[in-house]
């Protein structure tokens, strides 16, 4: 992130902060930037999920953008003071 | 051209096809299954999978009888596919219900269910109250309409794809083959038949013809149409949640993987699959009220399918006019039939009789000699 040519932006990831290149998925963020293993839970078997197909086909990136649950977080481009929550109580909320 | 010989092929291998050519390569005969590529329509890939007897054709009732029939011979064809392809098929025998939303529709159902016992001699289901409908099905906060349901202990619910890939695993360890290749003809040949395909030719004595809408084109050497018509569905596919629904609801159907499956309309457009938005919103609507917490959730998909309809929705299974040797499958219930399909009807296929309960299921009923 010490590139200055790269724009970035700044989320909040389970609570902690995070600076992350503009323009990339909240999954994309959170997988390589974070480095988290999982991201969710499956609602019915309980095992931890994490971003798989990373184009909006598998709902294995399930994560709580800005408060509201179970959004698509390949889908979402990361924006600057957003706030994103792993979901791994293993309810969907 | 290079010809292959078979004993029997199957065109179609969707789920009619697939559970036919399982009975018949357990009957020792050299089975070739040419089954269309993934992106042709199919039914057996667009549905819910519900084994489903209960509250249907009081006037068929031989009908009725053989679904009945077919419920009861898929515990043992489950635990044999699964032994025989080594993989698990998610699969409920705890009965189903179709929830009521009014005093009226509680009191015509009930009235349905009595005359169809009276029928069929014997019916092992009744209206239940939405205490009993409670009781069942703990995990559902029902809405506030729904005053009980009807009930019927030998409904169950299958995973479709599941219960295919059984069958598709399970069939050359059964000594059949399948093939995947666009059949584009079907003919009379020195005796038997010549199927044109794709792939080449594959010749053989006996035909089965389960390819389900396109059965209609099939059948032209030997009939002009086929009583058979696309009637299509529309389905919403609702986010995962905690599974609550072991017993099937009717309608709103939860999947093994936690999605639930909104749907249950019937229309007359021909070959459209096309998903109209105001037309999935009424079966949305009805789910809600029958489950509010679905509300609160997201869709995340919706299709729709076409069901292989005979026009008085009773399945067929027949030999053709002048053509003993050909036996054609078109039922619109090919999950829930999926077992007497297995199990019944290759005795059929090849010259023998049907069971004493499907007897009045072939072409005759048509005015076609066969």
């Amino acid at each position: 992130m010490q590139n200055t040519a790269t724009p970035t932006v700044h989320i909040t990831l389970d609570g902690k902060p995070l600076e992350v290149p503009a323009g990339i998925s909240v999954a994309a963020a959170v997988l390589g930037h974070a480095h988290a293993e999982h991201t969710c839970k499956h609602p019915v078997d309980g095992s931890a999920r994490a971003p798989y197909c990373l184009m909006g086909v598998c709902f294995e990136c399930l994560m709580e953008i800005n408060g509201e649950p179970n959004v698509q977080s390949c889908l979402v481009t990361v924006q600057e003071g957003m706030t994103v929550r792993r979901q791994l109580s293993g309810e969907s909320a | 051209m290079s010809t292959t010989e078979q004993d029997i092929i199957v065109v179609g291998g969707g789920m009619a096809g697939s559970a036919l050519a399982y009975g018949l390569a357990g009957k020792g005969r050299k089975v070739t299954v040419l089954d269309a590529p993934t992106d042709t329509n199919k039914a057996s890939r667009a549905n819910v999978g519900l084994i489903w007897c209960q509250s249907k054709f009081l006037h068929l009732p031989d009908y009725a009888k053989w679904g009945f029939i077919s419920a009861r011979l898929f515990p043992a064809l489950t635990k044999e596919l699964e032994e025989i392809s080594e993989h698990t098929i998610p699969v409920n025998y705890l009965g189903g219900v179709i929830p009521v939303l009014s005093a009226e529709e509680y009191a015509s159902r009930g009235e349905y269910i009595d005359k169809l016992r009276e029928a069929l001699g014997e019916y092992k289901g009744c209206m239940i109250d939405r205490t009993e409908l409670e009781r069942k099905l703990p995990g559902i906060g029902w809405g506030p309409e729904v005053c009980g349901a009807a009930w019927c202990e030998e409904d169950g619910v299958i995973d479709p794809l599941a219960l295919l890939r059984a069958f598709r695993v399970a069939l050359p360890r059964v000594g059949a083959t399948y093939r995947q290749t666009l059949v584009y003809d079907v003919q009379p040949h020195a005796g038997g038949y010549r199927v044109t395909t794709r792939d080449g030719v594959f010749d053989a004595e006996r035909l089965v013809l389960a390819a389900g809408l396109a059965n209609r084109r099939f059948v032209q050497f030997a009939m002009p149409d086929l009583p058979v018509y696309p009637d299509k569905g529309q389905v919403l596919l609702v986010e995962r949640m905690p599974y609550v629904m072991p017993i099937p609801v009717l309608g709103a159907t939860q999947t093994f993987g936690g999605t639930t499956i909104i749907g249950f309309r019937h229309e007359h457009s021909g070959h459209h699959t096309r998903v109209v938005p105001s037309d999935v919103a009424t079966e949305g609507q009805w789910a809600i009220r029958v489950w509010p917490e679905l509300g609160k959730k997201r869709v995340i998909r919706a299709w729709a399918g076409l069901r292989v309809m005979p026009e008085d929705k009773m399945a067929i299974y027949s030999h053709l006019p002048g053509h003993p040797k050909v036996t054609l499958v078109n039922t619109h219930s090919a999950v829930t039939m999926a077992a007497a399909h297995a199990r019944l009807l290759a005795d059929f296929a090849l010259g023998g009789d049907l069971p004493e309960t499907a007897q009045g299921m072939t072409l005759k009923r048509f005015g076609y000699d066969c």
